[in-house]
């Protein structure tokens, strides 16, 4: 399994496509996010400063998403193209050991780029305008790792396509029609908060309950519950956990009952 | 099982039998792109939890729907894989039938959620006596049983009582999604709880007496001899007084425990069935007894009975009248103003300005100089709201429109307001002075237990009405931002407070929390008066400081003049006292 890993970093390390689409989307989530923080959204709701920016902003985690969705296929799918795959039966590896060189890299990959796409444009809204005192820092740095628990999850849910279909492209349109649907769903709120949906799931890592204190003269007091991690988040966690493993039992049992 | 978990239920029933049939077929087992239908089943359950909530009850179907994908992705496609999974998928009905938390409409964990945000922002707790613990161990199980029997008006009772605990106006529990549910629901608890109609209603008179009043004259007391103004001596061998109980009073809130008791007796026979004993005197003083049947619902009787000792409640908001030569009158049903209205109020000034060209063009000029002056200080202060405004120049209008009618006096009618901003108070009561008035204090609680000041409303003159008596009438039913501008207006010397009833007694700032459909006000500003106490609201002795200046006692005329010739009995009364008619205290 370590030799098909290390081909399988060699092939990441070579593959421009996917330094490509990472430094593509970290610059539109960045200039997204400045755009947002200092334009005339947010003007009306307080100073802009990166505590903020973590609770208002959805984009960082919207386009670290769309990072999973394009980049997941390429690095667990590269090898269907050139049956790179089957070269590994033919010289004596285990299916598994295929399947997991292939998947370890990938969610490696995943979890290591959507952790940066989403915490880097909130770090340069900081650097220019300062963190503010709304949230402690640590907070905004747990909720990231929590949101690679969900980025792992929606890998997992790629993997299974791929495995199931063996196409790249094929993968690409069932991602588009789920996200079409998911649009769809909650335009027409037929929706209910299931904490299934990647909208959901956004909600509540941006979610801190605040209590607004109106007074007569003086501008309104806003009291957040800062916490890391909340009852809904920890339920969010074991869900994606949850729907990551049978994704990735289902993929391994295809892997190694397939016909390749 | 609800329908929409049974139609789950066989759609993937359908979609196990369909993929496994087909997977069978060689065209299926060549083709990949084609594997990707045996998510199918479990693309449905996803999306109906995505669309109803997880349920677990639905576990089996869940459950089922993976390892039929399992089973059948790995090559496992025996028909005993499929009659495992289907099977599987049926215990769920087993589960939903048998399970009293299946498709739990969730008001309990929405009543939690709702009192810790009310129970974190109430600012009035000591000054009520609340205590938080014992009201969330009463009523929490409450809505575990609303829950259990999925009986919303079970919810909105325990709600509805909830909100009575606290003896504040501000304390309110609506649930529904929109503005019809939330009437709908508040409707039929009321009609639930009113009990069975008896064809009359019954009022305490000023003596301590309890009388009937809006006897139907097509009704079983009307032909058992009973007319509107007997006094009732027991119901069912017992007491009168004993049998209205204003601890099993159904609606509100009274704040005040005068007004409550003002209208417990309306509650009195809402626990009786079928037929009572009414024992009564008769016009001669004579006891006599009748036995009358209970026939529909009290809820039309109730509701005509209650506004009609509230007084003139159809009379629209900003309404304007000369009630004789020199009397006008000015009803305020709400500290609101509607956004068109400044545009109306503007192309009326117009056609008067028109009508009255040579009148008294030079003092309109000079009070709108006024007007800008005093608006252009307070729009600095108020750029973001500035509605308050409106509503000034509308009362300022009818003001001048009554006074070019005639009228030395005024009637500010209160009688069922609602409420509104302070800014409202403020611009309206500026109209009646020459002196700054204080409206209210933000103030906030210092750990020491006082009180300490943050800010002062300050209604700034702008007399636009003179020297001339004003009576404000207030009820029960006046409240919040309404309650401020009386306040402030007695202060005046040529103000007088008259009702039946106090105003409610809630001036604290409100706010609502809200959790699903479910939504709780509570009072979240504490607001102040000039000694730095809480301003009006009661305490544990449920009385609160905003007294009447002239009570209008509910005596024989007040019913004749009510319920059999159908008058404004308060607004003839405040009419008679401006007048110097009054023979009252």
């Amino acid at each position: 399994m370590r030799e098909v890993m290390e081909t399988q970093w060699f092939q990441i390390k070579r593959e421009k496509t996917i330094y490509l689409i990472f430094a593509v989307v970290l610059i539109v989530s960045i200039v997204e996010c400045m755009t947002s923080m200092f334009g005339d959204t947010f003007k009306t709701m307080g100073e802009a400063c990166g505590s903020l920016a973590t609770m208002l902003l959805p984009e960082p985690y919207l386009f670290a998403e769309y990072f999973i969705l394009l980049v997941t296929p390429i690095v667990m799918g590269m090898d269907y193209k050139d049956n790179l795959i089957h070269c590994d039966m033919l010289y004596g590896h285990t299916r598994i050991s295929a399947f997991l060189g292939r998947l370890i890299p990938t969610l490696l990959v995943v979890a290591v780029g959507s952790f940066i796409i989403s915490t880097l444009p909130i770090l340069v809204v900081t650097a220019v305008a300062g963190w503010g005192e709304i949230l402690p820092f640590s907070v905004f740095l747990v909720r990231r790792l929590e949101f690679v628990v969900f980025a792992l999850r929606l890998a997992g849910e790629m993997v299974l396509v791929l495995v199931l279909c063996k196409k790249i492209y094929l993968t690409y349109v069932v991602a588009v029609i789920a996200m079409l649907a998911e649009s769809y769903l909650v335009i027409s709120s037929q929706v209910q908060d299931s904490g299934l949906l990647t909208s959901d799931v956004t909600i509540l890592l941006m979610n801190f309950p605040v209590r607004i204190k109106q007074h007569l003269k003086a501008a309104p007091e806003f009291i957040y519950q800062t916490e890391a991690v909340s009852n809904n988040l920890r339920i969010m966690m074991i869900m994606s956990v949850l729907i990551l493993v049978a994704c990735l039992v289902v993929s391994a049992s295809v892997f190694d009952n397939d016909d390749m | 099982m609800e329908n929409v978990d049974l139609l789950f239920l066989i759609a993937v029933i359908t979609l196990s039998i369909v993929v496994f049939g087909i997977s069978k077929t060689k065209l299926y087992r060549n083709n990949a792109k084609l594997r990707l239908l045996y998510l199918l089943p479990m693309l449905t359950a996803v999306l109906h939890i995505v669309m109803t909530r997880l349920e677990p009850c639905l576990s089996g179907i869940y459950l089922g729907c993976f390892l039929f994908v399992f089973l059948v992705v790995i090559r496992r496609w025996r028909p005993a894989v499929l009659i495992g999974a289907i099977a599987l998928m049926l215990s769920s009905v087993i589960f939903c039938n048998v399970s009293s938390d299946y498709r739990s409409p969730g008001y309990a964990s929405d009543f939690a959620k709702c009192f810790k945000q009310l129970r974190d922002a109430y600012v009035i707790t000591a000054h009520k006596g609340i205590d938080w613990d014992a009201l969330y161990e009463k009523y929490y199980p409450m809505f575990q049983m609303a829950d259990e029997q999925r009986d919303v008006l079970l919810c909105y009772e325990a709600g509805a009582q909830f909100a009575e605990e606290f003896y504040d106006g501000h304390v309110g529990f609506h649930y529904g999604d929109s503005e019809e549910d939330i009437e709908s629901l508040e409707r039929q608890y009321q009609e639930k709880h009113c009990g069975l109609d008896y064809g009359f209603a019954l009022v305490r008179r000023a003596d301590d007496k309890v009388v009937f009043v809006n006897v139907d004259e097509n009704g079983a007391a009307y032909k058992a001899g009973i007319r509107n103004g007997m006094e009732i001596e027991g119901i069912d061998g017992e007491d009168i007084d004993s049998v209205i109980d204003e601890d099993k009073m159904w609606f509100g809130p009274f704040p005040d425990r005068e007004n409550k008791a003002f209208y417990a007796p309306l509650a009195a026979t809402a626990a009786k069935q079928g037929t009572i004993a009414v024992s009564y005197r008769d016009t001669q003083g004579v006891l006599r007894e009748a036995d009358i049947l209970g026939e529909g619902s009290f809820y039309e009787r109730f509701i005509n009975t209650k506004n009609r000792l509230e007084g003139s409640m159809e009379t629209h908001n900003l309404t304007y009248y000369m009630v004789d030569d020199n009397t006008g009158c000015l009803v305020l049903n709400d500290m609101m103003v509607e956004e068109n209205i400044g545009a109306a109020t503007d192309a009326e000034e117009e056609n008067t300005e028109t009508e009255n060209e040579s009148g008294n063009t030079e003092a309109k000029e000079e009070s709108t100089n006024i007007e800008d002056e005093q608006n252009g200080s307070n729009e600095s202060e108020n750029e973001q709201d500035e509605s308050y405004l409106q509503l000034k120049k509308q009362v300022s209008y009818e003001i001048r429109e009554l006074k070019r009618q005639g009228a030395d006096n005024l009637i500010i009618d209160l009688r069922g307001n609602g409420g509104g901003k302070i800014t409202m108070v403020s611009a309206v009561a500026g109209l009646f002075t020459d002196e700054p008035l204080f409206v209210a204090s933000e103030g906030e609680f210092l750990p020491d237990g006082g009180c300490r000041v943050l800010y002062t409303e300050t209604a700034m003159p702008d007399n636009q009405w003179g020297d001339g008596q004003i009576v404000v009438l207030v009820n029960a039913f006046s409240v919040s931002a309404a309650e401020l501008l009386t306040h402030c207006l007695r202060q005046m010397d040529n103000v007088t407070v008259m009702g039946m009833t106090k105003s409610c007694g809630s001036a604290q700032a409100t706010d609502g929390f809200s959790s699903g459909k479910m939504q709780i006000s509570g009072s979240v500003m504490l607001m102040l008066d000039s000694d730095g106490e809480i301003l009006i609201d009661s305490g544990t002795d449920h009385i609160h400081h905003l007294p009447l200046d002239v009570r209008i006692p509910l005596d024989r005329t007040a019913i004749e003049s009510i319920f059999v010739d159908e008058e404004d009995y308060v607004l003839h009364c405040a009419n008679d006292y401006l007048d110097g008619k009054w023979s009252g205290e």
